[in-house]
């Protein structure tokens, strides 16, 4: 007798007695996979070097590809350097550099040490944009302030590197007329193979701060291919990777146990312990999702590993039990990696987040900034300046050099996502990855048509 | 399948639900009766439909819902069989249910939570890519390949010196202890790689070195000197202090100790030149009796690692002998104070006389050491680790050695007063920034290059614990109390006449 009718005939199977079937099991399925982000790995450290050499080799590397998009765009126009800008007596004239937005509400501190006499410290502030904020640009030498009606500072951020096209005021700013950023990297003519299977994103798991849930059970066993019926089953069994992005041990600086007892050194060591063990929790999680899928797991702003980007893989003795599979892949944040023939490349979020505080967040959503890191050819504008990154001084590793074909900011807000078109025929797919403690919800996006789709988990 | 088997499935599902009154989720039962998860859900499925048919509702069911809210928008869910409908609604389409779990009841949804993960090898999908590291691959996952290649070689520089005798020496006359001290330690290394197993061997070879000592000991309370003889010693390394050494060593000290410095140059021949002069000092320098006996512990342990066990032990017997003779000869030429003889006579009884009376000495040496040890004077980590062992397995003639050494601790200090007078060495004792500093013979241990260790002896100022100041004290007690008394003396008024005088 069928209580609860359904329309697929397929999935009655499960609300029927046993029969002499043989239950059936699928085989995962397996797509070449390659990580390609070795350019993000840190060999031997060197901190003593200043952070000018990042922005120095950034503006070197992105003004040559730069002198050829400005002069397709605004045909045959000369580029001057800002110290030769008198040259041009006025005329319209290009010039390359990189941003310097001066915000008054950045931390600074300078400013906090000279302020040390307050009482209170400021409250963290949620972002840093003001309505008094100006505008550089810098070339290897000097900066000039950049004014203008075609000027919307909020959508700028410091460390991108344009070319703009204007005159020189008397008053010795600069007046814009256009803009013209690096844009996103030419794909090359890629073979036309089939990619079957599909990739699930999953991001936010803080499990310092959750206690079991459902969810996270559902979403297991969902990996697993343990529940629904044989035909969804087949369809589990052709998730050929989960990507982890960020925060899966700690998704927030806030500590929940002993609060109010001590501080210093008591309350150090009673998140130390807590990271311990939600670590351990993450490891039992893991190594259930690893003993039948292949897992690339990304460290986040709060996870334990170092905190400057690019952050290094989680250390395989954080999860004794998942780093024995070898279907386990610790990479660094960001990552870029070869699936098939996709390109897929990502952040646990800190850049994004990190642009929304520098900018208004109210307007923008973090699915454009996403698309406007694609177009800035760089994955984190922003760092050094606000966001701590490794003194580079040899090759700013975060200049984008690869079209990726998906492209993912984890630990969002909410699940976003699009199917970006650029101007040399390049198709990404854009997508925020929720974090999962606050929505229950994981991407899931197949790597033949780039079609994704959200799948929430959860008990009522 | 066989029906008769879904039979036994049932019945075993009933005593789940009904009796052991558990939470019966899909993946647990299948985990527990080792059935493919759709079966297991095809289980649970009939087992609730004939409660339902018999109409006796008494448990309750939870569901999994799978589907779609809205276009590109799947949603997995359990909800309880009551709401099933309100669920339902907010599915565009669902495209598969089944049941989750089957108990009595089910207050809070989420206690399902902590319920048995269920086996992922009776999933229905199988991955063959889920396989595990081999040891090699986790190593270097773990160090990095650089670092590893870098391990690597210190290890093999390290320790194949030390190590190729240590293992002759131990793993030849391993007692069982040791033998399963070293499976243990096999099983709780888990890494079988060369490097690991390099480092894993030191460290058998450490403990064995360790047991292989304790055991030493014991037996040789037990068997006579002869059995000691035949004992493994391990001498491979600076670590281990053998008994025989120490009680050389400890016969020899004594002697100087209780007569003066001339004495002490007639000592035996067999002490190598190159000790005896360190000894002598070491007497001088010392401000308190036990501290030589500890010295002599430690040139024991200074001792290379090149003597072999043979010499030491031909040192051990003619040591003894000699000083047999020696300690007679000194209570025959020199009867000195009261104090001294006493003390002698103690040493003579142990020391001369029968053989098997060596364990007394051992024990009493022991028992010395256990004092200097909780004077708080330790500052060697290896020498901690050996007291520790002495000290609890000497504890039964305990009495026996408190009424040797009594007389020894107490009575001495006079002498040793003289002698540092005499001496030219710096100042025992020294005031720095208004505390009192102490100078101690401290030995320094490290690994040298050629990965033997190294003991050497220093010479250090140390604030003085508040053990070590009672003796100072002691002495310098009377000789204030003597001025004190005098000028007081000075300072009365002897008479009125007397005072008028003075003024």
């Amino acid at each position: 007798m069928m209580v609860h009718a359904t329309d697929s005939s397929d999935s009655a199977i499960l609300l029927s007695k046993p029969s002499d079937e043989k239950p059936v099991v699928f085989e995962r399925t397996i797509v070449e996979y390659e990580d390609l982000s070795e350019r993000f790995k840190h060999g031997s450290k060197d901190f003593s070097r200043q952070f000018f050499h990042v922005y120095s080799i950034r503006l070197r590397a992105l003004t040559e590809p730069l002198a050829e998009r400005a002069k397709a765009k605004w045909g045959n126009v000369t580029i001057y350097k800002l110290a030769d800008l008198e040259d041009a007596q006025g005329k319209r004239a290009v010039v390359i550099g990189t941003l310097y937005k001066h915000q008054e509400l950045k931390p600074s501190i300078l400013r906090e040490l000279s302020e040390e006499q307050q009482l209170a410290p400021p409250t963290p502030r949620i972002n840093y944009c003001s309505n008094k904020d100006q505008l550089f640009l810098e070339d290897e030498m000097l900066r000039i302030k950049i004014v203008g009606n075609h000027v919307n500072i909020k959508d700028m951020v410091t460390g991108i590197v344009c070319a703009v096209i204007g005159k020189e005021n008397e008053d010795g700013t600069f007046d814009v007329e256009d803009w013209c950023f690096p844009g996103c990297v030419p794909r090359p003519a890629i073979s036309a193979s089939q990619n079957a299977g599909k990739l699930l994103l999953i991001s936010g798991l803080d499990l310092a701060n959750r206690v079991e849930s459902m969810s996270l059970n559902l979403l297991t066993e969902w990996i697993d291919g343990m529940i629904g019926d044989p035909a969804i089953q087949r369809e589990e069994a052709s998730i050929v990777r989960v990507i982890i992005a960020g925060n899966s041990i700690r998704g927030s600086a806030e500590i929940h146990t002993s609060k109010g007892h001590s501080g210093g050194k008591a309350q150090d060591s009673a998140a130390a312990k807590e990271t311990a063990f939600a670590a351990q929790r993450f490891d039992m999680f893991l190594s259930r999702i690893v003993e039948s899928c292949c897992v690339t797991l990304m460290p986040g702003q709060f996870d334990p590993t170092n905190h400057m980007i690019p952050q290094q893989p989680l250390h395989p003795c954080i999860l004794p039990k998942s780093a024995r599979f070898k279907s386990l892949q610790g990479v660094t944040n960001p990552w870029v990696g070869r699936l098939g023939s996709r390109i897929v490349s990502g952040t646990s979020g800190q850049p994004i987040e990190d642009i929304m505080k520098v900018c208004d967040v109210s307007n923008v959503s973090p699915l454009v900034w996403l698309e406007r890191t694609l177009s800035w050819r760089h994955y984190c504008p922003t760092a050094p300046d606000t966001l701590s990154s490794y003194p580079y001084y040899e090759k700013d590793p975060f200049i984008i050099e690869e079209c990726p074909d998906i492209y993912f900011a984890g630990n969002m807000e909410k699940y976003e996502s699009s199917l970006w078109k650029g101007e040399d025929g390049q198709t990404v797919r854009l997508i925020c990855v929720p974090r999962f403690c606050d929505s229950g919800t994981a991407v899931l996006v197949d790597l033949d048509t780039l079609d994704a789709q959200a799948i929430s988990f959860g008990s009522s | 399948m066989i029906r008769k088997q879904i039979d036994i499935y049932l019945e075993a599902l009933a005593g789940y639900i009904n009796d052991d009154d558990k939470l019966v989720t899909y993946k647990w039962l299948s985990k527990e009766l080792g059935i493919h998860v759709n079966l297991s859900k095809q289980l649970l499925f009939e087992y609730w439909e004939t409660q339902r048919v018999q109409k006796n509702h008494v448990i309750s069911a939870t569901f999994l819902l799978m589907g779609y809210v809205k276009e590109r928008e799947m949603r997995v869910e359990v909800v309880k069989e009551d709401h099933m409908a309100s669920a339902k609604e907010k599915f565009e389409k669902i495209i598969s249910e089944h049941i989750y779990s089957l108990q009595k009841t089910l207050p809070e949804i989420e206690l399902l939570a902590i319920t048995d993960k269920g086996d992922s090898q009776l999933s229905a999908v199988h991955s063959s890519q889920s396989v595990l590291r081999s040891d090699h691959e986790m190593e270097v996952l773990r160090w990095g390949s650089a670092l590893l290649a870098n391990k690597q070689m210190k290890n093999n520089t390290q320790i194949t010196a030390p190590k190729v005798r240590a293992n002759a020496n131990t793993e030849s006359k391993l007692t069982d202890q040791a033998k399963n001290v070293k499976e243990s330690g096999a099983k709780s290394t888990t890494n079988k790689t060369a490097a690991a197993n390099s480092s894993a061997k030191t460290q058998k070879t450490a403990f064995n070195n360790f047991f292989a000592k304790a055991i030493d000991k014991q037996s040789k309370e037990k068997t006579s000197v002869k059995g000691v003889k035949s004992k493994p010693v391990a001498s491979s390394s600076s670590l281990t202090t053998t008994s025989p050494h120490k009680n050389n060593w400890f016969e020899e000290k004594k002697k100087p100790i209780s007569s003066d410095n001339k004495e002490a140059k007639e000592n035996p021949e067999n002490i190598s030149d190159s000790k005896k002069p360190k000894l002598n000092e070491d007497k001088e320098k010392s401000p308190k009796t036990n501290l030589p006996k500890k010295n002599a512990w430690f040139e024991a342990k200074k001792k290379p690692p090149s003597t072999s066990d043979k010499e030491a032990k031909v040192q051990v017997e003619s040591c003894s002998d000699s000083k047999k003779a020696n300690v007679e000869k000194f209570e025959e030429k020199s009867p000195q104070t009261e104090k001294v003889s006493k003390q002698e006579s103690a040493v003579k009884n142990l020391s001369s006389g029968k053989t098997g009376d060596k364990k007394k000495v051992a024990s009493s040496s022991r028992g010395k050491k256990r004092k200097t040890s909780s004077k708080g004077e330790n500052t060697n980590k290896k020498r901690k680790r050996i007291v520790v062992i002495s000290s609890d397995e000497s504890s039964d003639d305990s009495e026996t050695r408190d009424d040797i050494e009594e007389p020894d601790s107490s009575e001495e200090p006079p002498q040793v007063v003289e002698r540092v007078k005499s001496s030219p060495s710096p100042p025992l004792v020294k005031c720095e920034g208004g505390r009192r500093k102490v100078r101690k013979l401290v030995d320094k241990t490290f690994v040298d290059e050629d990965g033997y260790f190294v003991t050497q002896k220093e010479y250090v100022y140390e604030s003085c614990s508040d053990k070590e100041e009672e003796m100072p004290v002691e002495a310098a007690k009377p000789s204030t109390a003597d001025v004190a008394a005098k000028t007081a003396n000075k300072r009365k008024q002897v008479s009125l006449l007397n005072f008028f005088k003075k003024s």
